[in-house]
């Protein structure tokens, strides 16, 4: 197998994520894609480190899948917050901080 | 031994990379296909379960690439308990997006332009860069112990015939303690009697790894996950 083929699939799973963050208006869905980016990025890990022969690779994976549970749990809650406040989970309509 | 690795040890290392191939190519169309999906169906739950699609997608290109532990971890970690939550997510949620018909065309298509321009640059980087880069898979550890003890009834006849300093007239449920260089000899046939003399993928040297030189940031990820653990139930609680 050539590293080059799990490269690419985890670039088109990255860039299919940006676009769903930046299309997305759905609080939920946003969060989804983020976890394509993220899992992108493991794919890109766990490749070079059976690409170097060790398993620093697979070491920093398994903590980014622990900080991504953490993230969904904190952003999942910030929805539920913000639909509870505004009866909407709809990105665009949060703009309070816009100057 | 399993039929499969039976199987396996008759194929050359050609037809191996071959099948591997042949499973990267239908793994990686499946994902490519539900990601697509996920990002743009109109239905929230089916783009959950489309996500599910992509995970178990990546779990699978995980134990591909020779990394069953990470493997594992995602398939409990993501499918079992992150895709749980987005579903309470959306079922909590009631999702009413008014839709403009003309905005919506506009950030669909400056998404599309932003999303091909970066995998246009990634693909090329990565093309040029490692272009030849092949992956080669070393050979599974070999057992780190020196001595085993074997019943003499698990070891085949002409071994036993061929050790007769070893196991000279002793039969049957009889104990004993192989070591040195007969235990070179009787090394494969150890692994094939022995349930787990044969070390299969990198466990153990990921083990190694997060609790020596990785334990301060392992330490910061559980005291991380408390915090996030205790956060949103702040955030989420009603007052």
């Amino acid at each position: 197998m050539m590293l080059n083929q799990f490269l690419l699939l985890a670039a088109v799973l990255f860039c299919l994520g940006v676009y769903g963050v930046l299309t997305r208006r759905n609080g939920v869905l946003v969060l989804m894609s983020v976890e394509l980016i993220l899992n992108a990025v493991n794919i890109n890990l766990v490749a070079f480190g059976a690409f170097q022969d060790n398993v620093v690779g697979d070491v920093f994976a398994v903590f980014v899948i622990a900080v991504a549970a953490a993230e969904v749990g904190v952003g999942l809650a910030m929805v539920l917050l913000m639909y509870r406040n505004r009866k909407s989970i709809d990105f665009t309509e949060v703009d309070m901080l816009k100057g | 031994m399993s039929v499969l690795a039976q199987v396996a040890n008759e194929l050359t290392s050609s037809e191996v990379d071959i099948a591997q191939n042949i499973a990267f190519g239908i793994i990686a169309a499946a994902m490519i296909f539900s990601a697509f999906k996920t990002v743009t169906t109109a239905n929230v739950v089916h783009a959950a379960l489309y996500l599910v699609i992509v995970l178990a997608g990546v779990a699978a290109i995980f134990i591909l690439l020779g990394s069953d532990f990470v493997g594992a971890t995602q398939v409990l970690v993501y499918i079992g308990a992150i895709v749980v939550l987005f579903l309470f997510g959306i079922m909590l949620t009631k999702a009413q997006l008014g839709d403009d018909e003309t905005v919506e065309t506009e950030r669909r298509s400056m998404g599309a332009l932003v999303g091909v321009l970066l995998l246009v640059v990634m693909g090329y980087a990565l093309v040029d860069t490692f272009e030849n880069a092949e992956l080669e898979f070393s050979d599974p550890e070999p057992i780190a112990f020196s001595e085993i003890d074997v019943k003499v009834s698990d070891v085949p006849t002409p071994v036993v015939d061929a050790l007769p300093d070893v196991f000279g007239d002793r039969g049957g449920d009889d104990i004993v303690t192989i070591t040195g260089a007969d235990f070179a000899t009787l090394v494969p046939e150890v692994q094939r009697r022995v349930p787990g003399a044969e070390v299969f993928g990198n466990n153990k040297q990921i083990a190694d790894s997060i609790f020596s030189q990785y334990i301060v940031p392992f330490e910061a990820v559980s005291v991380l996950l408390l915090a996030a653990l205790i956060g949103a139930i702040v955030v989420a609680r009603k007052e």
